[in-house]
């Protein structure tokens, strides 16, 4: 399900492992480095974030071991030495294995018990090091804190000042020692502020990059939990900058609703450093005798479980490690396109061998002539391949976009007191990029009307004898080159006879228009503008944007939506959309002698009619296609071509569609189906009425490609 | 300006005309050129110069005088336009050349606008219309 998150999970993994294996290195020279040490925090840290998101349990529970040992380092209440060094990267192997595992299995079979164990042990003969040696500073730390917050408390009233431990005023000693600013800075995340945890997660991270974050209270793994309606988060910030200016950065975080920064009292600060005093000496003193006992036996237990899952990987780790490095390249969109470009070019000039070959062919009887033949063969699988293999690299899977899905449907199907079962299929169904994004706001829209209007409430469709709970199904697939996408519901479906008086009603149509529609036409109303059956406007598909947005979204992207609706028995949203934008399948008709290309994702079927069946209805040529009226359109007439009327005795018609409409257009000749470039007509001319840009066909010439959206405006406004 | 700057001389009807040489893309023959229904008049249609779509222009069009049938002397000659590439037909073109004396236009030039010109180059026979191209291409 998170699969899409998986990779950029497991490159972040990557960097992070890589890191620690430097950085430990590092601490192993040089075991004072206060930077090296808060690097490794670093990433142990991050690391438990989004081994915690990803829901790996046993990756979260070992690195938050690891940060909290790195904490004690980092605070001078541990110092470091061999056996912590070694039980460090005993811990990077663990997590190697780990991250093996995710790789190939997509869950965690590593045994980290051991891992953990010592981790603890090491952890526990800290503290109670601590507490052994120094009796004093722990109560007295307490005491003094408690005595600095609340005189911070009458100073600067409105700071609700979290309890400063140990550790923190030594990082605050620090901080003044390197001549930086401290800082109390109060955040007030916005009510509207969806997922809190994360947002503080972002404002924590922004802070610890501008300067260090000592503090942070509450933490933004509690917030998640606790849940909280605006949260206050309030940091202890060490940092160059000056109060205002912390506070307008901070300011300008996404989801904050108020900041307020004050620096720290120097009384505050001259408490804490008097604290400090005993801390210090505490550290520095008392680890020592304690020390070396802890070492040996860490050492003794730490050894024969390292070796294991350190020997045991090496040989498939190499192996394993190419490939997940050789599975993600980031590329530039750019790059795809100029690629894709190219790619268009080679296209078109296969094409036009193909043609010279075929002519060669027809002229000469040689044995070159055939070669010549067998290699554009050849030369054309390849272009092929290469072509399809470049779109592909554009293409995504539609997880993209409906892995939102599940988590807004459960949100919307509670706002409105539905219950409904989600049901997604053909999540591994690829697109352009470009389709995606743009493919997602009419989507979201048609689900959002499907669960509000669509579906019924419990107790209704309990009373119509259905089960409570309503299905929404959201299906993708590729059809003849094609993406389909479904929406279908189980829900009251749309009523033909309240469609009707409702688009009266709002004189969209005459009830004479009305009288005269077919159920289907009826239900297609929905697609007109400023129409919207909902009774109420909801918050949740209301605001005036209608469907006429989502078929005129889907008209952009040259696709087109069908609508099927029983009454009583659901309504069901059929998208269908071109595989890329770029490279399309045309179909090649003829005209007076003109070639034109129809996108073939426009076309809604082929069809070839005696002049009889086209008949007349006020004045409007039409046909009867399966029961069906469509207009009819000569193209002829659309372009100003003078038309020759003692035409064939069958008329080829193509049946075009844009969104919801459908209009058949008469040709002369239909040519055949062909991989066409869009190109455009350049800035020069800009853009033209009914086409929506051009092409080179086999033969060298230029073809234009037909907009089909726009000749259905043209139909209307006649 | 300078006076030993080269130009493409060419004609319409009797009349010669020039455009600097650096604005000057390629000289070609002409080619099917694919009629664009509902765009200006004088934009002839589309042609393909390998690969790209370059629009096509007629200056007897654009100069008011009545189209005649193609020839074998016809000839396009591309220009860089801003990004674009524009083709504009000619009924022949004469020479590279440079001109000793470039003289400003007037008001008129043989019945047309003296803006779309940057200058008249005086030569042994007769005077060259030096074109002004972005007047030239962007008449309405």
């Amino acid at each position: 399900m998170l699969s899409e998150y998986k990779e950029v999970f497991l490159e972040e993994l990557d960097e992070q492992l890589q890191l620690m294996d430097e950085v430990i290195l590092q601490l192993e020279r040089d075991c004072e480095s206060r930077e090296v040490i808060q690097s490794l925090f670093r990433a142990a840290h991050t690391l438990k974030g989004s081994s915690a998101a990803m829901g790996f349990e046993e990756m979260k529970r070992l690195t938050h071991r690891m940060e909290h040992l790195l904490d004690l380092v980092r605070s001078k209440e541990r110092t470091v030495t061999p056996p912590l060094i070694d039980l460090l990267f005993r811990s990077l192997d663990s997590l190697k294995l780990m991250k093996e595992d995710i790789v190939t299995q997509d869950c965690i079979s590593v045994d980290v018990s051991d891992c953990l164990q010592a981790l603890e042990r090491f952890d526990s003969e800290a503290g109670e090091a601590g507490r052994g040696t120094t009796p004093s500073a722990e109560p007295e730390a307490g005491h003094t804190t408690s005595g600095a917050t609340t005189r911070a408390a009458v100073s600067a009233s409105g700071f609700k000042r979290p309890e400063l431990s140990l550790s923190i005023r030594l990082h605050m000693k620090n901080a003044i020692g390197q001549g930086l600013r401290l800082h109390w800075v109060r955040v007030r995340l916005s009510p509207e502020c969806f997922i809190q945890g994360a947002r503080a997660y972002v404002i924590q991270t922004m802070l610890a990059e501008w300067g260090e974050v000592l503090l942070a209270s509450p933490d933004y793994e509690s917030i998640g939990e606790s849940g909280m309606d605006a949260p206050e988060l309030t940091y202890l910030y060490a940092g160059t900058q000056a109060s205002s200016e912390l506070a307008a950065m901070t300011a300008n975080l996404a989801d904050v609703a108020g900041v307020d920064a004050e620096p720290v009292l120097p009384e505050e600060a001259e408490m804490d450093y008097r604290a400090h005093g005993d801390g210090e000496a505490s550290t520095e003193t008392m680890p020592e005798p304690e020390q070396d006992p802890t070492s040996a036996e860490t050492a003794a237990a730490a050894e024969p479980s390292i070796r294991q899952p350190a020997a045991a990987p090496s040989a498939p780790q190499p192996s394993a490690a190419v490939k997940s490095k050789a599975q993600t390249i980031r590329v530039s969109v750019e790059r795809l396109d100029d690629l894709m470009n190219l790619v268009g070019e080679l296209v078109i000039d296969q094409t036009r061998i193909q043609q010279v070959a075929r002519t060669q062919r027809r002229r000469f009887q040689d044995d070159s002539v055939g070669e010549l033949g067998h290699i554009a063969d050849h030369l054309s699988r390849i272009i092929g391949d290469l072509q399809e293999s470049v779109m592909k690299a554009r293409m995504l899977p539609i997880e993209q976009l409906m892995g939102r899905f599940p988590r807004m449907i459960r949100d919307l199907s509670r706002d409105l007191g539905k219950e409904l079962e989600l049901v997604m299929e053909g999540q591994d169904t690829e697109l352009d990029r470009t389709l995606i994004e743009e493919i997602a706001d009419p989507l979201i829209h048609l689900i959002r009307n499907a669960v509000d209007h669509g579906l019924e409430l419990p107790e209704i469709r309990e009373r119509a004898g259905k089960p409570r709970q309503g299905v929404l199904r959201i299906r993708a697939a590729h059809e003849d080159n094609q993406v389909v996408i479904y929406v279908e519901d189980d829900g009251a479906g749309i009523d033909p006879a309240k469609m009707r008086s409702s688009a009266v009603g709002k004189g969209i149509i005459t009830q004479e228009e009305a009288d005269a529609l077919s159920e289907r036409e009826a239900i297609d109303l929905i697609f007109r503008p400023g129409f919207s059956t909902a009774q109420r406007v909801s918050d949740v598909s209301g605001r005036g944007a209608g469907m006429d947005i989502v078929a005129s979204h889907i008209e952009k992207l040259n696709g087109m939506i069908d609508i099927r609706s029983e009454l009583g028995r659901g309504t069901s949203f059929k998208i269908k959309l071109p595989l890329t934008l770029a490279i399309i399948v045309g179909l090649q008709v003829k005209c007076n002698g003109q070639t034109l290309i129809i996108p073939m994702s426009n076309i809604a079927e082929i069809v070839r009619v005696s002049a009889e069946e086209i008949r007349t209805v006020r004045g409007q040529p039409v046909v009867l296609i399966r029961n069906q009226v469509i207009p009819v359109a000569d193209i002829r007439d659309r372009f100003g071509v003078p038309g020759n009327n003692d035409g064939p005795k069958h008329i080829p018609l193509v049946i075009i569609g844009s969104a919801e409409k459908r209009l058949a257009l008469t040709v002369d000749e239909l040519i055949g189906n062909q991989e066409i470039v869009i190109k455009s007509l350049g800035a020069y001319i800009g853009k033209v009425d009914g086409i929506a840009g051009a092409t080179i066909l086999g033969d060298g010439s230029v073809a234009l490609i037909l907009e089909i959206s726009a000749l259905f405006g043209r139909a209307t406004a006649r | 300006m300078t006076a030993q700057e080269q130009y493409v001389e060419f004609g319409i009807e009797r009349e010669q005309y020039a455009i600097r040489i650096q604005d000057i893309h390629e000289i070609i023959k002409m080619q099917d050129i694919t009629h664009i229904p509902g765009v200006m008049p004088y934009v002839k249609g589309v042609i393909n110069l390998r690969g790209k779509i370059v629009p096509v222009l007629s200056l007897r069009d654009l100069f008011g005088m009545e189209e005649q049938p193609y020839t074998k002397q016809t000839r396009i000659v591309v220009v860089n336009h801003a990004v674009d590439t524009v083709g504009i037909i000619v009924d022949r073109v004469s020479k590279v050349t440079t001109f000793n004396d470039i003289q400003a236009p007037q008001g008129r030039f043989g019945g047309l606008d003296g803006r779309l010109f940057t200058g008249i180059g005086l030569t042994s026979g007769g005077l060259v219309g030096i074109l002004q191209l972005e007047e030239v291409l962007l008449q309405d």
